[in-house]
């Protein structure tokens, strides 16, 4: 009786893993998100902050598409691009923001 | 039945060769895209379109990801998104300011003609290299005898501790000889037992004789013609020999004291005057071997120090004896 329990349990708790284990990766990509947003990265680390929001969009769409694996790892360079943005926006002077890229 | 399989399977092969063609080439495209990021990333995308260049990568990578899984039409998408965003990168990368360029400075290389990593305007010898022997290493003058002391570094044990060449450059410190045998303790071998130099301060392994602190002992006893004093046997020479080959190897052996010795038999003045014609005649041996007679005296001393009863012959043949005694070093 036991026996027959802990195989399904044991299944059950592997199906679980990419799940939330992507959950975790998606939170913390969002708090890290959250605090280069607040540290001024949108204007002061475009290329970080860009990459970073485009990153965690996709790591939800595939969570949403049950590909955990590929959410966990679109996640997490969500978090180091993030991580990134932060730093360069808190190193940058405050009173000086950066030029606009030139348009044609 | 068959037909229709057949005709299932052919489209199934059709489907699978048409998705494998469509995947190589999105592959192929994907590729493309990547060399123009390249591109654009080389003409300073970074700075002059940041947005677009995050966005191209970010989407070659979702597209990657989908064609790793199979979902080449989605890779497509992603693909599309990468190139529109690429070009326009690329687009902007001509409209964007160049960066102030740096201001050219020359630099006129020092020069360092012997090679020595310093450079020729602080070398204080351009054309000898330093040896970087930890002394005085950056003057760039190599340093062949550090110490001063006469004996080149290459042969001083203590290069930067003057020291005599017989010493082997190192401070002569008398102190520091326990054996006193004239090999300093930090280059004696045998600190507490006297050696020569040649032999590292060890003693030298005599075959009838050793040295210690107090005296040359002889193995075997040098033989006279009874009654005289006369050295008899070849084997007596021989020991003879030997005792003077310690006394060469031992300069710090300043003086030698050979002692006669009789046993009981016979008169005292007898015994007295033959004890120091035989220890008069050993020193004679012993000049005759090199050994400076001023470092040699004869004392007989008669029945007067016997080592053992004269009452049996092998007491009396212990008492008949010569001694050889270090009385100065």
């Amino acid at each position: 009786m036991i026996r027959a329990l802990v195989a399904p349990v044991l299944l059950g708790s592997l199906m679980a893993c990419g799940p939330v284990k992507s959950t975790i990766s998606l939170v913390d990509a969002n708090a890290q998100l959250d605090a280069a947003r607040a540290a001024g990265a949108e204007k002061q680390a475009p290329y970080e902050w860009t990459a970073a929001t485009l990153y965690l969009h996709e790591a939800r769409e595939e969570v949403a598409r049950s590909e955990y694996e590929h959410a966990i790892d679109f996640a997490n360079k969500a978090s180091k691009y993030a991580s990134q943005a932060r730093a360069i926006a808190e190193k940058a002077p405050k009173a000086q923001p950066t030029p606009d890229p030139a348009r044609p | 039945m068959s037909g229709r399989l057949a005709r299932t399977l052919g489209v199934l092969s059709l489907a699978i060769a048409a998705g494998c063609a469509s995947g190589m080439r999105v592959r192929a495209d994907s590729a493309a895209t990547a060399a123009k990021i390249d591109l654009a990333r080389r003409g300073d995308a970074q700075r002059c379109a940041p947005r677009e260049l995050a966005t191209a990568e970010a989407n070659l990578d979702f597209a990657n990801a989908d064609l790793d899984a199979g979902e080449s039409g989605r890779a497509l998408d992603h693909l599309r998104e990468a190139d529109a965003a690429i070009a326009k990168a690329l687009d902007m990368n001509k409209y964007c300011v160049q960066k102030s360029a740096e201001p050219l400075v020359v630099k006129i290389a020092d020069g360092d003609r012997d090679g020595d990593g310093i450079p020729d305007s602080i070398d204080r010898c351009p054309d000898e290299p330093e040896d970087f022997d930890g002394f005085q290493d950056d003057d760039g003058c190599p340093d062949y005898d550090n110490d001063n002391d006469g004996v080149p570094d290459s042969e001083d044990r203590c290069p930067n501790t003057p020291g005599p060449a017989s010493n082997a450059g190192c401070p002569v410190l008398e102190e520091l000889d326990s054996d006193k045998d004239g090999v300093p303790d930090a280059l004696d071998r045998c600190p507490n037992t006297p050696g020569p130099a040649e032999n590292a301060g060890c003693p030298v392994e005599y075959k009838r004789v050793v040295v210690t602190q107090e005296r040359i002992e002889i193995k075997q006893q040098i033989r006279f013609k009874p009654g005289s004093g006369r050295i008899t046997g070849n084997e007596s020479l021989e020991t003879l020999k030997d005792v003077a080959r310690a006394l060469r190897d031992n300069p710090q052996i300043k003086k030698l004291r050979i002692e006669g010795h009789t046993d009981s038999v016979g008169s005292a003045p007898t015994n007295m005057k033959l004890s120091q014609l035989r220890a008069n005649a050993v020193k004679a041996q012993l000049v005759k071997n090199g050994v400076e007679p001023g470092r040699l005296e004869a004392v007989g001393y008669g029945k007067t120090q016997p080592l053992a009863s004269n009452a049996t012959s092998a007491g009396r043949a212990q008492n008949r004896r010569t001694e050889f005694k270090i009385v100065d070093r």
